[in-house]
């Protein structure tokens, strides 16, 4: 080989790049938004994703009212600049200070908007008189000084011109002005997602707006708890035209995905959105409201004619799922169904929906809120046990029987303890649900409520240990491969069908209620547990057990005590049932840390036992706690920190919060920690 | 008052010390030095990148020195690149690379930023597998470490 000779030839081999320069390259992705980084940079090789991961963070925010303090609210706007999702978060409460402290928020909220995209003149974004009244009653709320931009902490991705905001998610009661005020100052949104519980107040949310401000829109969610939300035309941006008689013509949008809920429109305006969305691949609209007169032939016609790229689909109105009618090729084909009903039976399920059992997905959506799914002839479990196929059941608003997944009968044991028993019983003895094991063994999602239809265990306000053991335990085992679980508890309304009265007791999250079994789930990346309201009977002593352990003796002590106390809990149950006392009682003799010694239990117990695997399994969850560590690489030395994680995947938690607000598994943890004690009594 | 730098390639450049004083390694060098005459050796900047430097620094002689990391409004900072600049910049991938070492090595954190800001820029928008075809790197990811990273950035995805 000749040795290069011109200078050229030199520099081709010598030549360094700055992106080998691990300095150079930490700057240039410095620069880069949390977006790209995480969608394509950190892809790209071992050293990219290295260097990428310290800028990722932090990208997430959310904005419930656990704030107490305003302070705590202004620390999460500091972030604006570099934020990709932002959450706002509110209840149903409304009383006037915190009416007016939401709206502090999002005067807030608007102020470090422009701030961040720069103050843009008001004039630029084009705003009604009715907004520009509000803008002014909003901006007249901020004291002067009320960001002090120069204050702010440095940042990496502050000297980036892309830092962007993607997600925007609004769930509560908020003025449908303020969204509206907002949006034109989140032009990069691909994501809006607005659920309301009783309406926006104010004016209708004007959709046509909202894709002219957020031209990258790819999904917009507008859903409504109670009642309808008016939606009025049009839903694509009006641009004046030359050629067109009217005067005006509609441009595209480039949305992908469009899900309404309990919504009102008109069929023309509906139309006119779909011929303006080339791209539409998920169209779910549920519970709608078409004005005047719904013409489902010309719709299926249309549909037709524009063969959108659908992949998702559903349209339900007036009481009726309209799949079949509008897109008989895709119901045909598809893999997966969403049903709209009120009543879940084996009719509905196999006759009128063609619910087979080679789904891989099934979506339930009651049509009033919580399906009281009491009826033991329903199809649900009749289809669970039969459909091996199926790899996601969404469900949350619909409610399961626990009957079906105690499988030994231990619930029904307990009800014929006599001090369980109450006067009024739901039902009659005949009526029995069997029991039996889902096919569906590598479910991966899985969002339900489980209730008992027995009123054994109504008007409780403390958790029922037996019924989240038997829940926790059956899932643990009959679906080992879940990725995403949401579990609820039953309908929370004051008239069931019996006028009576029922609440259900809180899923119980404490030790003796089985709640660790779920960390059998090793792939859980995903949980959420619980309501809102049940909150109040928790204390952060009950989530020690999921918090990553140490292995040293100090914290064997810890558990062990924990461990003891539980057992004493048990123990003070044994005038309901002997058996867990003599469960108990093992477990004296052989002494906190020892096995079971299975020889000297009582066969029937045993086999109990052993199906519930509460007892043996916590034994084992804390043997494996103190094993040496997994993670870190350690184990050599007892004197380590380290131990077992729980839930080694998991990403997203939820624990007895508003549904949907998902943090990382750390954080919720912390919340619980920060709870206020003033809080607790309260709710 | 002038100064003289040596490029790579033995070429001389005569420039004005104003200029020169916008690479704080020169600042600090002629600051050592003293007043001398002997000219500055630059062995690491060819002739050609070493032109490129003197022109944005003759361009940008009258900045102020070094802002300290301005303390206004964030977006006035991030905001994009001068036009000057974004003109400058508009060279083959090569020389951009050449100019953000150079601008490195000289201590010019100015013309650095713009020069990352570009290449931030080239990475906007692309595919990693585009990315590494841009930049000629080696995709040296298992399967599983390529998982494990996508779930790391699951929030990017829109769910």
């Amino acid at each position: 080989m000749n040795p290069p000779t011109s200078k050229a030839q030199l520099t081709e081999l010598e030549r360094a790049s700055p992106l080998d320069t691990p300095e150079l390259l930490d700057r240039i992705l410095s620069f880069l938004d949390p977006y790209t980084l995480a969608s394509s940079a950190r892809l790209v090789c071992r050293r990219w994703s290295v260097a990428g991961r310290r800028y990722l963070k932090p990208v997430e925010y959310s904005w419930p009212e656990f704030f107490d303090e305003i302070e705590e609210f202004e620390q999460v706007l500091d972030m604006v600049p570099w934020m990709a999702r932002l959450r706002w978060i509110a209840s149903e409460q409304r009383s006037p200070a915190i009416l007016a402290s939401r709206k502090t928020e999002w005067a807030m909220l608007l102020n470090a908007l422009e701030k961040a995209a720069g103050n843009p003149t008001l004039t630029d974004r084009k705003y009604s008189r009715t907004l520009r009244q509000e803008y002014h009653m909003l901006r007249d709320l901020l004291p002067t000084s009320a960001f002090d931009w120069s204050a702010l902490p440095e940042h990496p991705l502050l000297a980036g011109p892309w830092a962007r905001l993607r997600v925007f998610e609004v769930y509560g009661n908020v003025k449908s002005e303020w969204v509206m005020l907002v949006l034109p100052l989140m032009p990069s949104l691909t994501k809006l997602k607005l659920r309301t519980i009783n309406g926006f107040s104010g004016d209708h949310i004007q959709i046509e707006r909202i894709m002219r401000d957020c031209k990258q829109l790819e999904y917009l969610h507008i859903s409504r708890v109670d009642g309808r939300e008016r939606l009025p035309g049009p839903w694509v941006p009006v641009v004046p035209s030359s050629t067109a008689e009217k005067g005006f013509s509609f441009s595209s949008v480039s949305l992908n995905s469009l899900v309404l809920e309990r919504v009102v429109f008109k069929q023309v305006v509906f139309e006119t959105f779909l011929e303006h969305a080339p791209s539409l691949k998920e169209l779910r609209i549920f519970d709608a409201s078409i004005e005047i007169i719904f013409d489902s032939i010309g719709l299926a016609k249309l549909l037709r004619r524009l063969s959108l790229p659908l992949e998702s689909f559903h349209i339900s109105t007036a009481d009726r799922t309209r799949d079949r009618e509008l897109m008989p090729d895709l119901y045909r084909n598809s893999q997966s169904r969403t049903l709209w009903s009120s009543d879940f039976t084996i009719y509905n399920l196999r006759m009128n929906d063609h619910v087979h059992n080679n789904l891989s997905t099934l979506e339930l959506v009651p049509k009033y809120g919580y399906a009281e799914y009491d009826n033991p002839y329903s199809a649900l479990h009749n289809f669970l046990c039969s459909s091996p196929h199926l790899l996601h059941l969404k469900a949350p608003e619909t409610c399961y029987p626990i009957a079906h997944m105690d499988l030994h009968g231990r619930l029904t044991k307990l009800l014929a303890q006599p001090r369980m028993k109450r006067p009024c019983k739901a039902y009659p003895k005949n009526v029995s649900f069997p029991p039996g094991i889902w096919q569906c063994r590598n479910l991966k999602t899985l969002h339900i409520r489980i209730f008992s239809p027995d009123r054994w265990n109504e008007v409780a306000s403390e958790p029922v240990s037996e019924f989240a053991r038997v829940a926790f335990g059956y899932i643990a085992r009959v679906c080992p491969f879940l990725r995403d679980i949401a579990l609820g508890n039953g309908p929370y309304r004051p008239n069931t069908a019996q006028g009576q009265r029922a609440i259900q007791p809180p899923l119980d999250l404490r030790l003796q209620g089985g709640f660790c079994l779920l960390s059998r789930l090793k792939h859980l990346e995903r949980i959420e547990i619980g309501q809102f309201t049940e909150r109040a009977v928790l204390s952060p002593q009950n989530f020690e057990w999921m918090q990553e352990s140490g292995r040293t003796e100090g914290k064997k002590v810890e558990r062990r005590k924990l461990l003891e106390r539980t057992w004493k809990s048990l123990r003070l149950m044994s005038h309901v049932r002997k058996s867990v006392a003599a469960a108990a009682d093992v477990y004296d003799k052989t002494g906190p840390g020892a096995h079971f010694d299975w020889t000297a239990v009582d066969p029937g117990l045993k086999e109990e036992l052993r199906y519930l695997g509460w007892a043996v399994d916590v034994q084992n969850f804390f043997d494996e706690l103190d094993k040496p560590a997994v993670k870190n690489g350690g184990g050599s030395g007892s004197g380590g920190e380290g131990g077992v994680e729980c839930f080694p995947a998991l990403r997203y938690s939820c624990i007895c919060a508003p549904s949907g607000f998902y943090l990382p598994p750390e954080q919720d943890y912390k919340r619980f920690n920060v709870l206020p004690q003033e809080n607790k009594n309260t709710m | 008052m002038t100064v003289i730098l040596v490029s790579s390639d033995n070429q001389d450049f005569k420039v004005d010390k104003e200029v020169a004083e916008r690479s704080i390694l020169i600042k600090n060098m002629l600051e050592d030095v003293g007043e001398s005459d002997s000219p500055i050796p630059l062995p690491n900047v060819t002739s050609a990148v070493l032109t490129k430097v003197i022109e944005y620094c003759e361009h940008h002689r009258n900045d102020p020195v070094q802002v300290p990391e301005e303390t206004d409004d964030p977006r006035k900072r991030s905001n994009d690149i001068e036009e000057w600049d974004m003109k400058f910049m508009q060279v083959d991938q090569e020389m951009l690379f050449e100019i953000i070492l150079a601008a490195n090595y000289l201590d010019i954190k100015p013309l650095l930023d713009v020069g990352c800001k570009t290449v931030a820029n080239i990475i906007k928008g692309k595919t990693p597998e585009e990315i590494r075809k841009a930049f000629n790197i080696v995709n040296d990811f298992t399967p599983e470490e390529e998982a494990q990273i996508k779930k790391e950035n699951e929030w990017a995805e829109d769910r």
